[in-house]
Formats: C-alpha cells, sequence, structure tokens
C-alpha cells in the first residue's frame, strides 16, 4: 500500500458515519449508525438482507440522504467527494445501455471522471479486454458485472464501492473478479463491498463490518470477528458413538453425530474436550478449530435477533 | 461542462444508431408527406393561397421532429430511469443537471435531419421557397422542437413506466391531429389545436413561408410550453431523485 494515495493524509477516514439514521415512512432502514473506514483497505460489509447495507452505501454514494446524522466522504460531503472524483461505484441495479459497446461506454465514463484511467488500462484491470467491441445489450450476466466494475474504477478514485459485486456470477467468474478486486486492494484504493459470500469477505477483506436490523453489529478483522462468535468447534471420529454419550458434555452449544462422525460447538473447547477425555472416550482425528466467518456471522446475527426480540418483549410488557 | 459534452455526443450516436427512432424521424414523415403531397399537387389550402404542398412540407417536417424529440426522450429516459442507468450516472463527477441538459443538447442536433430531409423532397415536390424563407422554416421547427423535448422529459420522468408508451403516442397522435400535422384543421378542432404547441410550431413556419404576419401570440403560446414543460420536467427530475 502506498501512502502517497491517501487522501488528505492518513489520519482522515475514507468514511465516516456519525450517527446516521435513515427511515421510510415507519421503517428504520439505518439506525444511529456510527462508523470509520480507515483509507488504503479492503473492506466487507455483511449482513443479512434488509440489514441496511445498501441503504448505508446509497448514503455515502449520496443518492439518498440521512434522516439524521452526518456522512463523510474522505472528509467531504457525498456528493462533493463523488465530484471531486474520489468515488467509484458499482450498485446492484446499474442497468447498462444496450445500443452502444463496452468501449463507448467506459470512454464516456473516463470523461465523467476528473483523473481518469485510460480506457484500454480499465479494459486490462477488470479482465474484459475481449468484450470491448461488443455491444452492452449481448452481454452474459456475468459479462455485464464485470463491465459494470471497470464502470466503477474507470475513474481512477480513492475508493470503490461495490454491492454485492458477484452475485449471479458462476465460481470461476466469481474468482476471476476476486482477482480484479485485490489488484485494487493492492493498488491502495479503499475497497468497500457488501456480499452475501462469506468466502469473499474471508479472501479479500482486511477489515470486516457487520450490520444487523440497521444498526453496527461488529467492526474488525476476519479473526476479530470469528472470535467475537466466542465458539470453537470440536470435530472427530469416535466408532460407536451415540448422541445420548456426548449430551451431558459441559458448554456445548450443538451437537452433531453422523454415524461415526461428530461435531461440537463449543462456548469453550478446552473444557468441553477435557470432560469428553474423562468420560473416558477416546477419539481418533480430532480437530479443535475456530468457526468459519460464515459460521461466526451466522452466530452473532442470530444472537443479535435474539436479544432484539428479548427487548421488544420487554417493551411490550410495559 | 465536457462531461456534459460527451454525454451529449453518446445520446447523438445511439440515438442515429436506433432504427426505431430513425423511422419514426424521418423515414415515416418523408413517406407521408410524398403520399401527402402527391394528391394535393396545385391546389391551395382551403380558403388561402398558400399551396397546399407548402403546408405539408412544414407538416411533415414537424411531425418527425415531435417523434425525434418527445418520443425519443419520453421512451428513453424512461427506460433509464428503470435500468438505472440514471444513477449510475450519479455515480460520476457529472453535475445533476448534466444528464437533462445532455438529452436535449442531442435533441436539437437528432431533429436536424428530420427537418432537411422533408424540406430536400419538398424541393422535389414543387415547393419553391426564398433562401431566406427556407432558413426561417428551418428555424421556427427547430427551436419550437425545445417545447417537444422537454415534454418529453417531463413524461420520462412524470409518468410511470409501464404506461409512458402509450401515453406519448396519445399525445403524439392527437397532439399531431388537433395540430393540423395530417391536414389542415378548422372549426372546433383548431380552437382545441391553438392551444397546443403543435399547431403553433407549424402555423408559424408556415406563416414564415408564405409572407404572411406573425401570429405574436402563439409565439407566445409556444413559449409557455417550452417554460411550463421546462418546470414540469425539472420538479419531476426532483421528484424522481431519490429513485
Amino acid at each position: 500500500m502506498s501512502n502517497e494515495r491517501l487522501v488528505g493524509g492518513p489520519e482522515v477516514p475514507a468514511v465516516s458515519f456519525e450517527q446516521v439514521s435513515k427511515h421510510y415512512g415507519q421503517v428504520q432502514a439505518v439506525r444511529e449508525l456510527s462508523l470509520q473506514l480507515p483509507q488504503g483497505r479492503a473492506i466487507a460489509f455483511l449482513g443479512p438482507n434488509g440489514a441496511g447495507k445498501s441503504t448505508s452505501m446509497e448514503i455515502l454514494l449520496g443518492l439518498k440522504h440521512a434522516s439524521s446524522g452526518r456522512v463523510e466522504v474522505f472528509g467531504k460531503s457525498p456528493r462533493q467527494a463523488m465530484t471531486a472524483g474520489h468515488v467509484g461505484a458499482m450498485l446492484q441495479s446499474g442497468g447498462l445501455p444496450a445500443d452502444v459497446t463496452v468501449r463507448e461506454l467506459l470512454t464516456l465514463m473516463t470523461q465523467l471522471h476528473p483523473k481518469p484511467l485510460k480506457v484500454d488500462e480499465v479494459l486490462l484491470r477488470a479482465n474484459i479486454a475481449d468484450l470491448a467491441d461488443r455491444r452492452a445489450g449481448k452481454l452474459s450476466g456475468g459479462q455485464t458485472q464485470r463491465v459494470r466494475f471497470a464502470i466503477a474504477i474507470a475513474g481512477d478514485s480513492d475508493l470503490i464501492v461495490l454491492d454485492e459485486p458477484t452475485t449471479g456470477m458462476d465460481v470461476e467468474n466469481r474468482h476471476i473478479f476476486w482477482n480484479s478486486m485485490k489488484g485494487e486492494a493492492e493498488r491502495g484504493k479503499t475497497v468497500l463491498f457488501a456480499t452475501h459470500y462469506l468466502e469473499e469477505a474471508d479472501q479479500i477483506a482486511d477489515q470486516v463490518v457487520v450490520i444487523n436490523k440497521g444498526r453496527l453489529l461488529a467492526n474488525g478483522s476476519v479473526s476479530d470477528i470469528k472470535a467475537m462468535a466466542g465458539f470453537q468447534k470440536i470435530a472427530f471420529r469416535l466408532p460407536g458413538v451415540t448422541r445420548e454419550q456426548l449430551l451431558n458434555l459441559p458448554h456445548v452449544v450443538s451437537l452433531e453425530v453422523l454415524h461415526d462422525h461428530v461435531q461440537i460447538q463449543t462456548s469453550d473447547s478446552d473444557k468441553t474436550f477435557y470432560a469428553l477425555l474423562d468420560q473416558g472416550l477416546r477419539p481418533m482425528e480430532i480437530e479443535i478449530s475456530a468457526l468459519g466467518l460464515e459460521q461466526a456471522f451466522v452466530a452473532i446475527t442470530e444472537r443479535d435477533n435474539g436479544d432484539a426480540v428479548e427487548t421488544t418483549e420487554t417493551e411490550d410488557a410495559r | 461542462m465536457s462531461g456534459v459534452m460527451a454525454l451529449g455526443r453518446l445520446e447523438i450516436v445511439r440515438s442515429l444508431r436506433n432504427r426505431r427512432v430513425m423511422f419514426f424521424t424521418i423515414l415515416y414523415p418523408a413517406m407521408l408527406f410524398l403520399l401527402s403531397a402527391g394528391s394535393v399537387k396545385g391546389k391551395n389550402v382551403p380558403g388561402t393561397d398558400i399551396p397546399y404542398v407548402d403546408y405539408f412540407l412544414v407538416a411533415y417536417a414537424s411531425f418527425g421532429v415531435i417523434a425525434a424529440s418527445m418520443n425519443n426522450n419520453a421512451m428513453r429516459i424512461s427506460q433509464e430511469r428503470k435500468e438505472g442507468w440514471i444513477r449510475q450516472l450519479r455515480l460520476t463527477a457529472l453535475p445533476s443537471y448534466g444528464y437533462v441538459v445532455s438529452k436535449i443538447a442531442a435533441s436539437l442536433l437528432v431533429v436536424i435531419p428530420a427537418i432537411v430531409v422533408t424540406f430536400l423532397l419538398g424541393t422535389t415536390q414543387g415547393v419553391k421557397l426564398t433562401g431566406e424563407e427556407w432558413v426561417s422554416a428551418f428555424l421556427v421547427i427547430w427551436l419550437g422542437s425545445l417545447a417537444f423535448t422537454a415534454l418529453g422529459i417531463a413524461i420520462g420522468y412524470g409518468v410511470p413506466q409501464d404506461a409512458v408508451q402509450p401515453v406519448t403516442l396519445i399525445i403524439y397522435v392527437a397532439g399531431s391531429f388537433l395540430g393540423g400535422q395530417f391536414f389542415a384543421v378548422s372549426g372546433t378542432l383548431e380552437t382545441i389545436g391553438k392551444a397546443l404547441p403543435t399547431y403553433w410550431v407549424r402555423e408559424i413556419a408556415t406563416q414564415v413561408i408564405s409572407g404572411q404576419p406573425i401570429s405574436w401570440g402563439g409565439v407566445a403560446i409556444l413559449a409557455a410550453w417550452v417554460v411550463g414543460c421546462a418546470i414540469l420536467a425539472a420538479v419531476m427530475y426532483q421528484k424522481r431523485a431519490e429513485d
């Protein structure tokens, strides 16, 4: 990462949300979200459907106005940052005019930014040189996504915002796409992307932001998020084991027994495992590991949803 | 400003590439002009000394202009709103007025062939005008197209996506009918027509090529349509800003 790319010094965050809320009538899409995203990182934006990811992104892109709170992008208002060429973006829906070629489209996009890349460079970085002379209307879904990514990077912007960029792509295209994303991050850009594919976050992100029901739930490195879930996984093989034998182990959160194979989620892997040995059981092929990001994500959002249910109940009781 | 020009250039390329647009802008009016002109050779518009061929020249040139400016803009804007293209443009340094300005600029260029082709055909059908008359008629129709462009923008933004096509077609056909684009209107039809920009673009252009005094009241009505539709378009644009 080269520091010379940093806008207004490293202390200026790429994105800053202060107590940002957005509601549509009765529906609260974003609730008092406060968040600072540093420059020069690849940041994954995670959350279940309807968590407020897209709305937050639209606010920081200046497409929507926050109902309250303050949003800054490189210390400027979202619109100012956009006009200054600091931001390039790819939204979930962003149709391309069917009757122009990819090259014409990208030429236009470079002309709409103050300090753009050369069109050939854009084609190269987005891995779409072979599509340059195709009409946009003739592209497949995955190809369209790659062209839309090219549009997002055409301005050589400092912050690149991608809303679920690989949705609908096949595995191969997704991996090609990830390389392009990593490439931009390695050039020192701040890459902020919302995704449903936790593997994507695991592969690319230096930092993960989890939101749920419009609120910030977690913000840290991938391993921070995994640790936050607080659970570990114990897996082993034990011929002839029954579910009943394992039910009384301490700290077990969930238990799966399939033939001879056992998987335990636990909040304290040491104590659970010692208890297992104390019972006189001698498992084989033992693996003790942290949860995957996916399981961690599910664990912390579920826990949050559980809390929220309790809160609503107390409110109802009043 | 360079961004607005770049977008305008692409808009023009896209219109010229679009067969439907070219058909309704050039081919269709030209065909109708030739058919109509052939059937009225040597006749004057009833109650006047204006050759019917001259009348149709202006009528069909303006008919093509309406398609090029109103229909084209209404349908394209509505389509581009739905597709998210307008949002994508808002994620660039293009100023917020840039999209609409580029549409207006492109329309002013795309309507030119509609006028010029009909005028050229006119010379083969016995229309005889002075250089000054050709230029004045061109200018009236050309500037008059602004009213239809503004109306097209307002429809594109204001009318729900699935209704844009029928609404545009109804306004296109009814407006041209009442405006005298198909034949000279009289009586009640003309009374209604006199409130419409289709009528006044054609009427004023006819006046300048037949040596009649210009109806300044008509100019005012035309100007009111331009301003009114522009305001309507601006309001609709604001209203749709968060789409």
